[in-house]
Formats: structure tokens, sequence, C-alpha cells
């Protein structure tokens, strides 16, 4: 195969010819130990306590080591999650309890999968059945205001947005619901544990968060200071280091999208490797992955807005009414994205939650503006038609210069120009009357939206060695998933370090490196470029040192701040040149390194920055069955400097598939009755396919005004997740004149629902 | 019974419910198909038997009479070179699949443009989504493959 190193992944060639290891891929031969295979037993009600469970025959199964209930489950310590992922309530097997359908109730061990699959089905419950409470429109009494939604403020308030509202001359009053769903990740997931001989805990896992995983296994299993809590900070604060106990090595995830954190049945392999004395592999079955791992949880708002006649915001008031699981605290954090986005004049905003008797919900693609963007974007669409304004130029009467929910500048937006290259390229300004009928009948409609990301930078740290034979080595804990995070790292760190992409190694999957950033909302690149960026300038400070007091060499008694490194050569103008290899002949260590933290600080600023975008799309329907079809869409990004377009453009292509996924077909299905999810399948709960998506384009535009910084770099993924949804509403009311307010909008809602257009 | 597996013959004492995707990833320790739903839903368990695309997943081993084809058994075949080139993976946990299905479309002579092969590949999900670089993987790979005919 040719090689073009420009455009390969890092992990390319291992991928493409199946050599790729995932955590269910390896062998006892990969691991240096043996396991055995461990089988979840998940519960058969929604709510209630194990009135009995009978293992007897399960144990007296061929091959079966062991069989692991809440009777006999090693007991599990608090665990303060920094990610709110759910272990920290979620701690299995330590009680009767049943809080969900599908909850982990007992793991049969085995020496072959198949003896366990077999064993397990022998395991007899009778349960205490009591009542419980499965979808939020059964739940309306159990809503509550919160504090806190995830990362978001539980409230969030500007003016007085009521009084506002009520004097405004145009008023948008409609309510949004977005169905729960779920990450259904290719690979269903695995992981595998031992003890050590030193009372250590060894574990194989694919985390999206290497450091914070490490710190909920030590956590939970008590394994002394340097892996929970007192470690972190004395890491941090300190910058002391002590032995670990908790030994995680991190695998690539046949994706993850938010679900990688955290996850039961990596602490279920530990836990039953620790009754069983054995090491336990145990993988999950697609079923499984619905009640055992997280999901976008279940939220309706009710969006008023109110308008001057020119259409200009004088309110916003949001009312979010979000679906939490029975444990755990994450809530699906849709207030900051309504209040930023535009410049109205005030706002209110108040998060209320109700529990369900379901399991917990977490981080998915687009977490929060998933939600609040299509309610948003759809109220302001309604706005749009009401003062008989395009939705674009709507868009442009109320652009704003800063963020209204903090009153900070943004640090640089170009939204205005992402609106234009969309338009442009939809050729929006050209487009037929929306319901016009094409040659073959179908009706045309144009729709589109805006879509934005606040960016979060987060502490990370990383090594950078330069070893006597030229290479670099970049260290760092740094997930990877498929969003192509290493790839981009290992581009950056070529492009730091004035070297070719193959003299770049990576070191990435294991505990003792240099703790990186997590994978979360699009943060993880940013965060972890910056201190490899700043590792970078200090070996090569280090090395230009060395090498302009060094005599005899080509830069004896120069500035070592004239020196550069191209393509792996040292210059300093003139035709002085020294490959790396050959500098570091003489230095007196075997490499230069230099592990580096940085984000401390969170990113704080006296400006705030965002990736934004646009989404424009022309759909067609169908006038008699409402068949959709998305014939074009385009979306315009405008994210900072781009370090691998081919990693952007998948990033950004893919969000846009997942957006329209989430438009016309995402929702797992839950049983009111029961609280099982019915359409717990990859055939059933439908996805995207590759006969869905027709033309999409994804165009970057560059940041007016480029930031000082010598990287600039910001995260372009999940921002395009949230446009197409409201863009395809927005569309399907131009073909049509019906409005869909609730997520998915499938083909029975499209009939459904009724013609809202006034008569033009 | 005897398999022909990548060439190789296998002599296994295969179990009545043994699924070929169980024994090539059990017990052969061939891990480039995976299990990504075990119902036939998802295609990344792809494998080609004389050529041809099946899901492993939904095949019994003692079924299997023809010559198996995994991900292992491609030798720098163009559609690696071809996703490779058009970045038609992410997490590549389809891959395996979905190279395999492309093969057996391409060598049927089944890729003959953008509809045809959205449609042919419709049962290789990627939830990375990558979907629009995958097509034009394969008929890049299609195109090399007539030119060289």
């Amino acid at each position: 195969m040719e090689r073009d190193e420009r455009q390969w992944r890092v992990d390319g060639l291992q991928k493409v010819s199946g050599q790729a290891l995932y955590v269910d891929d390896l062998r006892e031969s990969d691991l240096g130990f043996d396991y055995d295979h461990g089988v979840i037993v998940t519960s058969a009600i929604g709510r209630g306590r194990i009135a009995r469970i009978d293992t007897a025959e399960a144990e007296a199964m061929p091959g079966v080591r062991a069989v692991m209930t809440y009777k006999n489950a090693p007991r599990l310590r608090k665990v303060t999650s920094i990610t709110m992922s759910e272990i920290s309530e979620v701690r299995p097997l330590q009680s009767a309890r049943i809080l969900n359908y599908g909850q982990a109730i007992a793991v049969v061990v085995a020496k072959t999968r198949a003896q366990a699959q077999v064993a397990a089905t022998k395991i007899k419950v009778s349960y205490a059945e009591e009542p419980g409470v499965y979808a939020l429109e059964d739940a309306k009494d159990r809503l509550v205001p919160v504090k806190r939604a995830g990362m978001a403020p539980g409230k969030i308030k500007k003016g007085d947005a009521h009084g506002l509202y009520a004097e405004s001359a145009r008023k948008i009053d409609a309510c949004f619901h977005s169905a729960p769903y779920h990450h259904n990740a290719i690979e269903p997931g695995a992981a595998i544990a031992k003890w050590d001989e030193d009372g250590g805990l060894t574990v194989h896992a694919a985390t999206q968060w290497h450091h914070s995983d490490s710190l909920a296994l030590g956590q939970a299993f008590g394994l002394g200071m340097a892996d929970g809590l007192p470690g972190f900070f004395a890491r941090k604060l300190l910058g002391r280091v002590f032995e670990r106990k908790v030994r995680l090595h991190n695998h690539l995830a046949g994706g993850a999208f938010g679900r990688n954190l955290a996850m039961t049945h990596m602490f279920l392999a530990a836990m039953a490797a620790k009754l069983s004395g054995h090491g336990v592999k145990i993988a999950l079955t697609r079923k499984q992955t619905f009640s055992l791992l997280t999901y976008r949880g279940e939220v309706e708002q009710r969006v008023r807005l109110g308008a001057a006649e020119d259409g200009k915001l004088e309110a916003l008031i949001v009312d979010p009414e979000c679906a939490k699981g029975a444990a755990g605290r994450y809530v699906e954090p849709v207030g900051s994205w309504s209040c930023q986005v535009y410049g109205q004049k005030s706002h209110f905003l108040q998060h209320r939650v109700a529990k369900l008797d379901m399991n917990a919900n977490g981080w998915m693609r687009g977490p929060g503006g998933a939600s609040a963007m299509f309610a948003l974007e759809g109220a302001m669409d309604e706005l749009a038609h009401d003062a008989g304004i395009d939705p674009f130029e709507l868009r442009l009467r109320n652009y704003a210069q800063e963020d209204s929910e903090s009153g900070k500048p943004w640090s640089d937006k170009s939204l205005r120009a992402c609106y234009d290259a969309g338009a442009e390229a939809i050729g929006w300004q050209q487009r037929p009357t929306g319901g016009s009928a094409r040659s073959d009948g179908r009706l045309i409609g144009f729709g589109m939206a805006t879509s934005y990301q606040s960016c979060w930078r987060f502490p990370a740290s990383a090594g950078l060695s330069l070893g006597r034979d030229g290479r670099v080595t970049l260290s760092a804990t740094v997930a990877e998933m498929g969003q192509g995070t290493q790839t981009g790292l290992h581009t950056l760190a070529a492009e730091a370090m004035g070297v070719p992409r193959a003299a770049i190694d990576l070191d990435t999957d294991r505990t003792g490196l240099p703790a990186g950033a997590g994978s979360l909302a699009s943060t993880g690149f940013y965060s972890n470029a910056a201190s490899l960026w700043k590792a970078a300038k200090r070996v090569k400070a280090d090395l230009f040192q060395h090498a302009t007091s060094q005599s005899g060499g080509p830069f004896e008694g120069l500035d070592p701040k004239k020196l550069t490194i191209e393509d792996g050569y040292i210059l300093a103008g003139g035709n002085r040149r020294q490959s790396l290899a050959d500098a570091m002949q003489s230095y007196p260590k075997a490499e230069i390194d230099a592990v580096v933290t940085t984000g401390r600080d969170l990113g704080r600023s006296k400006s705030k920055k965002a990736v934004f975008g646009a989404i424009f799309t022309e759909i067609s329907v169908d006038p008699i069955t409402m068949e959709l079809r998305v014939e074009r869409m385009v979306g315009a990004f405008a994210g900072g400097r781009i370090v691998n377009p081919n990693i952007v453009k998948g990033q950004l292509v893919g969000s846009m598939i997942w957006g329209i996924g989430q438009a016309l077909m995402e929702k797992s299905k839950v049983d009111r009755l029961t609280g099982r999810w019915l359409n717990a399948e990859l055939g059933e709960a439908l996805i995207a396919t590759q006969a869905d998506v027709a033309e999409i384009r994804a165009i970057t535009v560059e940041d007016s005004q480029p930031t000082k910084r010598p990287i600039g770099i910001k995260g372009l993924s999940e921002v395009a997740v949230l446009g197409p949804a409201p863009a395809i509403a927005s569309a399907f009311f131009d073909a049509t004149g019906k409005r869909l307010r609730s997520l998915p909008m499938r083909i029975e809602d499209r009939l459904a629902a009724p013609v809202e257009r006034r008569p033009q | 019974m005897n398999l022909q597996i990548n060439g190789k013959s296998e002599a296994l004492d295969v179990r009545p419910e043994e699924t070929l995707l169980d024994l090539l990833r059990e017990r052969l320790d061939l891990t480039g198909a995976k299990k990504g739903c075990d119902h036939g839903q998802c295609g990344a368990c792809t494998v080609l038997v004389d050529g041809k695309p099946v899901l492993s997943c939904l095949t019994l081993a003692s079924r299997v009479r023809g010559e198996v084809t995994t991900i292992e058994g491609l030798d720098q075949h163009p559609v690696q070179a071809a996703f490779l080139r058009h970045d038609a993976y992410q997490c590549g946990f389809c891959t395996s699949g979905q190279i395999l299905s492309a093969v057996g479309l391409i060598d049927a002579g089944g890729a003959t443009d953008a509809d045809a092969v959205r449609q042919a590949m419709a049962g290789n999900l990627c939830r990375c989504s990558v979907y629009p670089m995958i097509i034009a993987a394969v008929l890049d790979a299609a195109l090399a493959r007539e030119a060289a005919e």
C-alpha cells in the first residue's frame, strides 16, 4: 500500500487490516495473564427488591468458578466521580435493592464465555416488586428545581424576562420534546481485571478519561491515597507522586460518544476478579448496553420568545424539564446554550428535574446542546414565520457580539461568515418557494439553524521527549475512540517539534504517564494540545541552549532564540544545519524531556470562547406519505485553526449525520409499565445507515480575529450535531406547513401533525 | 470438520450451536470480525464465504461449506488502501465488515454508482457515520479495478 502520512490516522493501518485490538479482542498472550469470562445477569423488574436469589444450580454448572451477587460481592467505597458519571451512586451489587430494569444483579464467572452464558440462565430470582415511574410524562409531580444541571447552572436569569415577555409585540409560546436515545457505539464494550500480588489492581478497558476512571477505581476499592482524590490534589497542587495501585491500561474504543466513563462493567470485572482470585473479562451484550450504560435523557422544554415587531428578541424564557435516573446526578445541561446564542434583552431559565426509576443518563455527543438548540431554533423559526421575516434575516437581526449569559465578549465569533458560507453553498437566496412541487411531485423545503458549542479548557499534562535517534515521543493518557485525538496530537507534535510525522511516537495507554485531559464535549484535543505545545517549547529551548554552547558545533556562540527546527534539522540561517540525531549525540543525557501541565485555570479569561456554525438543508417530502429525504445538507463552521483537515472533516460530517439521526429516527422506547427498554437492539433502535445519508458537506470558515496564541485550536466536532434537527424541522415546515416539536420526527409524527401555516 | 479459512485448512471440533463468528474469534483468535450485536443487525461480523459477504454471527460454523475469507486474509487489498486514502473509518470497529462487504460488492460488479453502494451497504452500520467517505472509497476502488481490467 502506498504511504501518504499526511492523510492517514496513526491507527489507520491497524484498523483497515483488522489488527487493531479492542478490549474483547485481547487474549492472554496480549495481557500476560490468564482470565475467566464473566457474564452479567440483569434484573427483570423496574423497581423493588430481590426477595430471593438462588445460585446453587448455576454454581454447579461445568466450568463455573464463581457466582457473584449482592450477598458475596466485594463492598465498594464511596466514589466522587469528577465527570459526574454514574458509578458514584450506581455502585453495583451492593444491596438487594433494584433501582431500574436491567440493573446488574449477578455475575457468573466461568472458564469459557459459553459456559458462563449457560450457567447464567440457571440463576433463579424472585422479586418484591414496587411501582415505578419510567417516563417524563408520568413524572410531572416529581419535578423539582435544581441548583446545577451538569456543567450548567440550574437557573439562569437576566433582566425581567417575564415582564418584558408580557409586553412584547410578538410572542411565541411552544413546547418541545426530545426522546431519550442511546449512544449505540458499534462496540458493545468489555473490561478485563486482575488483582496483582502487591494488592494493586490491573484493569484493561477503553475509557474516555483515563485519569478520572483511575481515580474512580482507586476510590471504589480503597486503594490508598495515591489512587483517590487526595492523590489527585497532591499531584496537582504539591507535585507529589505516590506509587499507584490502580494500573489502568486504556485501549481503542469502538466508538464511545460520551458513554465510556466509569462504566459499570469495568467495576464488575474488578469485583469478580477479587472474588474469584483470578483474572476476569466481561463483555456486554448489545441489550445490556441499554440498561448498564448511559444515554441522552428525555427533555421537555416550554420556550417563550418575546420580540419587537422587527423580530428583535426582548425576552427568552425556557422551562426545561429533564428526566434523570433513579441513581446518579447527571442531568442533560440544557441551560447555557439557550441563553448564549442571541442578543436577547432578558432571559430566564430554570431546570426542573424528575427522577425516573430508570438507569442513569449521562454525557452524550452534544451534551445539553442537542436538546437545547432544537427547542430554541424551533422557536426562532416560528418567530420568523410569525413576523414574516426570512429565518436567516431573523438570525442576523438578533446577532450578538457578546455572550448574553455572562456579558463577556466572544474572543472571536465568525458566525456571520458561517451563515454566509452556508447560505451561499445551499443557494438560500435562490431557493424555491417552500412547498413547491418538483417534477416528480415531491415537495421541496429549505431550512436553516444556528449551531454553537462553548469551549471549556480542562487541565492536561503531557510529556515530550527527544531521544538520541532524533525521534520524539509524546506521552500522555489520551483516549482514542475514533474521534482522532491521537492522530491530531501526533500531527501537532510533528509541527511543534519541526519533525516529519514519521519521527513521532505516541505513548498513551497506561497509568504512570502524564495525565492527559479526557475526551469530553469536544474539549480533549485543545486541552491536550496546550500542554503538548508548551512541552515542545521547553524541549526545543533546552536543545537550542545545548546546540549553541557546543564548542566546534555548527551553532556555537549563536543566540539560541535564532534557531529553528524544520524537517528534523536544526537551522540557523545560511548553511548551518544539523540533524536532531546528530545534535543529540553530544547531549549529556540520553534524551531531553519535559512534562508540562496546563489548563489549571480551566481556561478562564476575560472573553468567552466558542465554536460557531450554521446548518442549511434542502429536503424533499412525498405529499401523500410524508416520506422525507434529506437531499442536501451544508454545515459551515468557524472553529479556530485546523491542525489535521481529515480529522476535522470526519468529525463534522459524522456529527451532522448524528444530527440527522436525532432528527428523524433515534428514540429508545421505554415500557411505561415496567421500565424496560423495548427496542434494545441495533435493528430496532434506529440509527442512520448508509442509505439514509445523501449529500453532506462541511465547510470550515476562518475565524475573523485569528487568535494571537500560537495554537489557536478549538473543538470542532459536536457543534455539528446541534443544528441538523432544527434545520430539518424548519425545512419540513417550509415544505408542508406542518410544525414538528418533538424528536424524533418520524413518519407517523409527520403524517399526524396538523398544517399550521397561515395562508400567504 | 475441516474449514477452509484464509487459504488454510483448519481441522476443528465444531459444537452444533457454535456460530462462525464465535469460532473465528474465540477458537482461532481471528478477532478482525467483530461482535457488535450478535443478531445480524450491524454488519460488523461480515466475512466472505466463497467471495460473498455473510453475517458470521448468524451463520452456524457447522453449516459452512466453502472458503472463508476474513479481514486477516486480505493482503494489501486495493479496498483497504482506498479506505485509508479516503479516511473511511474512525473508531475502526465496523471497518473489517465494511471492507469485506465492499470487496464482495465490487467483485460481484455491484459498485456501479453512489446510489448502488448506498443501498447495498446499508446493512453495515457505522456509528461514527463516515458513510460519505466509505462511498468515496468503494467507488474509487471499483473504478481502479475496472481500469485494471
